[in-house]
């Protein structure tokens, strides 16, 4: 138990440091407290992304879709039969998780691209009939969705979410720790070895998928009775690609990686939209810039960087090396890939 | 495209294969005796452009592996670039030769910045990435559509950028359907250009050589083939077949940052429905999504033309995971 909590000091620190930050100045500002809410908002889609990505190798191109999907669950329940909300989100994570388990099973053929691709299909699908369905979904209009607080502070809502990225965190930490998280990386790195060496992928791929999509799901019904309305922009592609930025800039298959890259990404972004709005579009150009300068140059991400100085691969000013460098992997694969160049 | 040919009547032979064809016959006999012909000819002039983006899309994948989520933003490009060309040239509107030299100037627009986004970003990830490099390029391409779509925004602004007409005469009539003239403009554009990429790929020395990249690197490299300029070319000339695609349809979508996005879900559905990386099989899906979208929204209502389409490729994606003639790339892309 204690290697275990001793294990996780890093995580403990952080969470600390979170829960302290919208106390203090210049943070407890009101403003500074919703891009909190925000950040920890897209930092638990980020872990529920990378949750699948990082570690079975498929982009879920959909995710916003079952995400939203979610939100409207939970909201819809809560409208309709005046549960209280924190009833209503099961029924959010349910529905999430059902389309999340359809789509694996529809998915589980494809590799790669493939899965990425149908996966976005079917989020297009599932965002074309919100919106067309408007007799339940009010369309294009919105719901107008109860909220958690009759607050209008934005300190409980953070705590709330907070608790709810912790949650996501350690319950798909647990089981990427298990047999079931060495089962999908073994799947992401190579479908046909798995298989020989007795895995089966049918099994954890859904697994994978399903769980993904109720973390996803459950944070979709906390945003929808945050913003306490509701439009079908919520499962647009565009919603997607921003977890999938916190994602990759944060570093594939390490799930703190993507939660620690939410909150910078989240702050210069409406630093950028805030302080700069005479330029429109700025915040996203450097954003997109972003992403692609991290994919060419480091895709490994954050979670790379901080391991390699944990590590020592890194020279750093003020970091002495005490062990001997590491053999940078794929050394080999280099010389190889120079030659097919 | 004789190779198109005999792949395609190779691939009669699969029961599921001919009874999607069969079905897609069926379903454009029942568009045209409950809908009427203008579906039909709706179908060939909108299936027209839609393979011209899509085929640019499957070039990009069959010969560098790139699955290009940019690709709208190319035809965005185009919007834009015929439209300050055709306004530019408002002193001699009216003329028929200005058209053309909007488009061509669309054309080798999006052809150079293809060419430069190649250099900046893909021939530096060549040299650095050596795993998972379709997944890679998917998220570097996301990157760049947010990044062309901003700055169209911030340059431009969001207004819409249109122009009513290239071609101001009397629709002409073909089935019993009035068509103006400027769609007989963009099929003509299509089909063109359609053309001259068959042409190129199939007859000509550069063509050889992007052939030969796509179905053997090393190979191609051992022949004294420059891989890196042939990818660099192939880049281009897809982003540049999107621009051209956007500039002849400026007068159906006027430029805005999101005018890609509508062409960009239809080329990837063409793509995936045809088999990543299948030129000829994008042109023939192309007018086969048109189909399904035209009687979509007939029958249906158009609210639904985003919809239907995407579940049925997943259908279909189900039943034949690489698409209706997919099978040749299987291999070397699936990771």
């Amino acid at each position: 138990m204690t290697a275990f909590l001793w294990r996780r000091r890093g995580l403990g620190v952080a969470l600390l440091a979170l829960a302290v930050l919208p106390l203090v100045p210049p943070f407890d500002a009101e403003n500074f407290r919703r891009w909190l809410v925000i950040s920890a908002l897209l930092a638990g889609w980020a872990i529920a992304f990378d949750f699948t990505a990082g570690y079975i190798n498929v982009v879920n191109f959909g995710f916003a879709a079952f995400a939203g999907a979610g939100g409207y669950a939970s909201a819809l329940v809560t409208i309709h039969y005046g549960l209280p909300i924190w009833v209503s989100m099961f029924a959010g994570v349910i529905l999430a998780g059902i389309l999340g388990f359809l789509t694996g099973v529809l998915t589980l053929r494809f590799r790669g691209i493939y899965a990425a691709v149908a996966a976005w299909f079917l989020g297009l699908a599932l965002l074309g009939i919100t919106r067309n369905v408007s007799p339940i979904t009010r369309g294009p209009l919105g719901l107008i969705v109860p909220t958690f607080f009759s607050t209008d502070s934005n300190l409980p809502y953070y705590y709330v979410v907070l608790a709810m990225m912790l949650v996501t965190y350690l319950v798909l930490k647990a089981v990427t720790e298990s047999r079931a998280g060495l089962a999908f990386r073994a799947i992401g790195q190579n479908m046909e070895a798995a298989r020989a060496s007795g895995v089966n992928p049918t099994r954890y791929r859904i697994l994978n998928f399903t769980l993904s999509c109720m973390f996803a799901g459950w944070l979709g019904a906390f945003y929808a009775h945050y913003y306490a309305i509701l439009t079908p922009d919520v499962m647009a592609t565009s919603q997607t690609v921003q977890v999938l930025v916190a994602a990759y800039l944060g570093g594939r298959g390490s799930l703190w990686g993507p939660a620690a890259a939410a909150f910078p990404l989240v702050f210069s972004t409406e630093w950028l939209r805030s302080n700069l709005d005479r330029f429109p579009g700025l915040d996203l150009v450097v954003y997109g810039l972003a992403l692609i300068l991290v994919m060419v140059y480091y895709p490994g991400g954050f979670a790379e960087l901080v391991h390699a100085i944990r590590d020592r691969r890194l020279r750093l000013p003020g970091l002495r090396m005490r062990t001997a460098a590491a053999p940078q992997p794929g050394e080999a694969g280099a010389v190889l890939s120079d030659v097919r160049e | 495209m004789s190779l198109a040919v005999q792949r395609l009547s190779r691939e009669f032979r699969s029961p599921v294969t001919t009874g999607l064809i069969a079905g897609v016959l069926a379903l454009a006999i029942f568009g045209v005796v409950r809908g009427g012909t203008f579906i039909l000819v709706d179908s060939l002039v909108t299936g027209a452009i839609w393979a011209l983006v899509a085929a640019g899309l499957a070039l990009t994948f069959g010969v560098m592996g790139v699955p290009n989520f940019a690709q709208g933003e190319f035809f965005m490009v185009g919007t834009l670039s015929g439209y300050l060309v055709y306004t530019a040239l408002s002193g001699v509107q009216g003329r028929p030769y200005v058209p053309f030299v909007t488009i061509l100037m669309a054309l080798v627009v999006g052809f150079v910045l293809g060419a430069l986004v190649d250099l900046a970003v893909f021939s530096q990830m060549r040299r650095r990435i050596r795993e998972g490099w379709v997944m890679n390029t998917f998220v570097v391409t996301v990157g760049i559509s947010v990044v062309m779509i901003n700055a169209h925004q911030l340059i431009w602004g969001t207004d819409y950028k249109g122009i009513v007409a290239y071609f101001d005469g009397p629709p002409i009539h073909v089935l019993g359907v009035s068509v103006a003239l400027d769609r007989v403009f963009a099929i003509s554009v299509a089909a063109v250009s359609i053309a001259g990429l068959w042409w190129l790929l199939s007859y000509s020395r550069i063509g050889r050589a992007i052939r030969a990249v796509s179905q053997d690197e090393p190979g191609a490299l051992m022949v004294g083939i420059n891989v890196g300029r042939m990818r660099t070319l192939t880049f281009a000339i897809s982003s540049g077949l999107a621009a051209l695609a956007g500039a002849t349809l400026l007068f159906q979508f006027p430029s805005f940052p999101f005018v890609g996005v509508k062409p960009l879900y239809v080329a990837w559905t063409v793509v995936i429905l045809a088999g990543l990386g299948n030129v000829g099989g994008a042109v023939v899906a192309g007018f086969i999504i048109a189909l399904l979208e035209a009687n979509t929204g007939f029958f249906i209502g158009s609210a639904w033309e985003d919809v239907v389409p995407f579940a049925l490729i997943v259908l279909i994606l189900a039943v034949r995971p690489t698409g209706l003639f997919g099978r040749a790339v299987r291999s070397v892309w699936e990771q």
